[in-house]
């Protein structure tokens, strides 16, 4: 019996030991979740080299560009020909296995954390936990950078070239003939269009072609006033810091070969059709959309360049039809029209509405000559009315309180304060010139909840639709539900007040509560 | 045991008059819908807070008026769950992204096409009527809970303060109007129009016309058409179920059907196993010499001692 406890207790002192071994060989330090800062670079081993065994890396670029002196770029970074700092580090260039991969940066970023910790100077960790510790499912991709109106005005005003030599310096096509990538007047594009977020062969990636382009002329120059553009990733990622340097001066109209108002007809060459006069000028500013980029999504030639009749694949399935009156495309007329129609002082009303567009608009923008006079008819001449809204004088057709009473039962009959209500409406109109297109004859608003009847000076009151009971068949709703619909619903989208005492006095004594 | 040609036709007879029972109790057939029967539906998008439901629910079935004041906007600042004095209630829910106005809903008993209720209920309080409504019998109640506990709506809840006669508490759908042609008090009070009254199959064609001229209002689903077999009372939304405290796409199969297809087993079980059980105890004695007899020692087909063989023609025995 003897023998066998200690055999059982040796056995059990070796599990215990073994245990332990494992315990402590398998911990891995607790992940830290990657910080979203603008200059976090989260380095991976890339999946074609193999499994990693360490956790990702988070490198945060600027402190290492404040702590070295300036220009020191091309400690990590090579150089091209050119003597552009290329945005790779040395050793991403290295790829042939894991085991090369990893000791090339080793060797890189140990090395250069031990040389400095042997000059007494701020230094990076040497151990592994030091670096490795970010989760596995950390992305690691800065925000994007949205170019706009403001940012491209403020690098030529830095520039302070002439126009024909400001362009060149970033905008660039490449010409399929001479092999060569060349500027052409009047087709400045974006980077976009052609860089995409993957390299493709013989174009480089986005973020690599404009890291190159900005990042190393922000390096090498400075503007006739002794600016130079921000370095460190920061700089240009973070909207708040981009923000501060806000250009004070209006932005100068950018001209790549714009007219100022176009003739946008319909597909079909032989059919005539209602143009519509486009006032490019008058969309080419910051209250409309950021940039070109948002209308001029793929490419700065017009929308026709790509969308045809007959969508074919340079469209994206997109017909040219679609590319004007899709509701739900950012880059549509009625697509951009129906996301400013969503504002709080528009959407009270615009929600109750069906989808757009509506039929009742296409007249305002579609208002052009027969399509044999275009060449002869100016596009500025047909633009939409901008002329303000006119608020009607009080009369029997614009009354200016109306008495609700068929419904006056627990509650005293409504007094709807009507020309208050209308006024509200112009006023939130305000001066937007897109409201005021479509808007500019009041009965459009009259139209807003004088609805499913023919436009006219004497609207019909609710009464004359809607009954005591619904009209499940038309999904027509009675008139109690029809008129608290309706003004409730404006009002608790735009934010006014909905108790039932804002226009209900009760009729009989009230309970404590108040209620009837 | 004797197994015997007649036993072995007893034991297959009763088998099969097990099967026949089982089969005649238990059954796995959803039951769609009695034809032309009622439902509401209720519009999520329209209903504005005024809560004149719940007051309209309380004075018809007497229970006094709402514990929280009609015209007191703050509380809904918490998430309000059915009593046995407040069987509908109207919930604020934080809006979807982009949305800025508040979003209401109602809640009450679904009065689903197959109730759980009514399937665990062993003293059948609950019954499931052709007009749509699933009405309980305080009388036939024993106060099991069984049915608060299973509901999947939370909709039912107990009078535990009540010592004498506690009793379910739950909407009724109005049964007793909806006899008289009337509408159901809350339907009649929606000053908004968001609840709707009507034939169940008429509402569902209305709920997808509105879905279908409204994209951008509603999110394309019917909530009750088809979860867990249906419910009588439908709901129409525009933000995510899960937003809303409903169930989020539970399966379409009624939960009643659980069970049903295990406790249709039983009197299979109850047939069979006897008569397997005493087959095998026959099979495992078959070669024992029979039962004892009362007061007799079982026979062996061991001797107990050695007995001297008999004398074969005149010869003793060798050994």
């Amino acid at each position: 019996m003897n023998e066998t406890w200690c055999r059982k207790l040796q056995q059990a002192r070796f599990a215990c030991g073994l245990f332990a071994l494992l315990l402590s060989v398998g911990c891995e330090p607790d992940a830290v979740p990657a910080s979203t800062s603008a200059d976090t670079i989260v380095l991976r081993l890339p999946p074609a080299l193999g499994w990693p065994e360490r956790l990702p890396v988070a490198f945060a670029h600027d402190r290492h560009t404040k702590a070295l002196a300036a220009d020191r770029c091309s400690d990590c970074h090579p150089k091209d020909g050119q003597g552009r700092v290329l945005p790779q580090s040395r050793w991403t260039l290295i790829g042939q296995d894991a085991g090369a991969w990893t000791a090339a940066f080793h060797s890189g970023c140990i090395g250069c954390h031990e040389q400095r910790r042997q000059q007494e100077q701020t230094a990076g960790p040497i151990d592994c936990s030091g670096c490795h510790a970010t989760a596995e499912d950390a992305a690691g991709v800065p925000p994007a950078l949205r170019y706009t109106y403001d940012l491209h005005g403020r690098h030529v005003a830095a520039l302070g070239e002439p126009a024909d030599k400001t362009c060149q310096r970033c905008h660039h096509v490449f010409d399929k003939v001479a092999r060569k990538l060349v500027y052409r007047q009047h087709e400045e594009g974006a980077c976009r269009d052609c860089h995409a977020s993957v390299a493709k062969p013989y174009v480089r990636a986005l973020g690599d072609a404009v890291h190159l382009a900005c990042v190393d002329c922000h390096r090498r120059m400075t503007s006739p006033a002794g600016h130079r553009g921000p370095q460190t990733c920061a700089g240009c990622h973070e909207t708040a810091a981009r923000q501060q340097q806000a250009q004070k001066d209006p932005v100068t109209r950018l001209v790549a070969g714009q007219k100022d108002a176009y003739w946008v007809t319909p597909a079909a060459a032989d059919r005539p059709g209602t143009p519509v006069a486009f006032s490019h000028k008058a969309h080419e500013n910051a209250d409309v959309a950021p940039f070109c980029t948002t209308c001029h999504h793929r490419t700065i030639q017009s929308c026709s360049h790509c969308h045809t009749a007959l969508s074919g694949s340079a469209g994206g399935g997109v017909t040219l039809e679609q590319a004007f009156h899709r509701a739900t495309a950012q880059a549509s007329c009625v697509g951009c029209h129906a996301q400013k129609s969503q504002q709080a002082a528009c959407v009270g009303c615009h929600a109750a509405l069906p989808p757009p567009p509506a039929e009742v608009s296409c007249a305002v923008c579609h208002r052009g000559p027969a399509r044999r006079d275009l060449a002869l008819v100016d596009p500025q001449v047909v633009r939409p009315p901008l002329t303000k809204t006119v608020l009607p004088m009080p009369s029997d057709e614009f009354p200016k309180t109306v008495r609700l009473a068929a419904l006056a039962q627990k509650y005293l009959p409504v007094e709807l304060p009507h020309a208050r209500i209308v006024k509200a409406l112009v006023d939130g109109l305000g001066d937007n010139r897109l409201a005021q297109c479509f808007h500019s004859d009041v009965k459009v608003l009259c139209g807003s909840c004088h609805h499913h009847q023919p436009s006219g000076t004497s609207p019909q009151p609710c009464s004359a639709c809607h009954g005591r009971h619904a009209l499940p068949a038309t999904d027509q709703p009675d008139l109690r539900a029809a008129y608290h619909r309706m003004c409730l619903g404006c009002h608790q989208r735009s934010g006014r007040p909905t108790t039932c005492v804002t226009c209900h006095r009760p009729a009989g004594p009230v309970t404590q509560k108040g209620t009837p | 045991m004797n197994f015997t040609r007649r036993g072995w036709l007893a034991g297959v007879a009763a088998s099969l008059a097990g099967l026949k029972t089982a089969q005649a109790s238990g059954s796995n057939r959803a039951f769609r819908s009695y034809p032309g029967r009622l439902g509401l539906l209720h519009d999520s998008t329209l209903c504005i807070g005024c809560r004149s439901c719940e007051a309209a629910c309380n004075n018809v079935n007497s229970l006094g008026p709402p514990a929280d004041p009609l015209d007191d906007p703050s509380v809904f600042e918490r998430t309000r769950k059915l009593s046995t004095r407040l069987y509908t209630v109207v919930n604020r829910y934080m809006p979807a992204q982009g949305r800025r106005a508040p979003v209401y809903r109602k809640h009450q008993c679904m009065h689903c096409n197959e109730p759980c209720c009514a399937s665990v209920c062993f003293v059948k309080a609950f019954i499931k009527t052709p007009e749509g409504p699933v009405l309980y019998d305080p009388d036939l109640c024993v106060g099991c809970r069984y049915c608060v506990f299973v509901c999947p709506y939370y909709a039912l809840t107990y009078e535990f303060n009540e010592p004498a006669t506690p009793r379910v508490g739950r909407c009724t759908m109005c049964y007793p109007r909806i006899r008289q042609g009337l509408q159901p008090a809350c339907a009649e009070a929606c000053p908004a129009g968001a609840i709707q009254y009507g034939r169940r199959d008429d509402l569902l064609e209305l709920a997808r016309a509105r879905i279908r001229k409204y994209p951008d209002r509603y999110r394309p689903h019917i909530f009750g058409e088809n979860e867990w077999g249906g419910t009588s009372w439908l709901t129409i939304y525009g933000q995510p179920l899960a937003t809303l405290d409903l169930p989020d796409e539970p399966s379409h199969a009624p939960l009643p059907t659980l069970i049903t297809g295990h406790l249709s087993l039983a009197p299979v079980a109850a047939a069979i196993v006897p008569g397997l059980l005493a087959g095998i105890y026959a099979l495992a004695h078959r070669r024992d010499e029979g039962l004892p007899k009362n007061g007799q020692r079982p026979t062996t087909s061991l001797p107990d001692s050695p007995t001297p063989a008999k004398k074969k023609d005149g010869h003793e025995p060798l050994a």
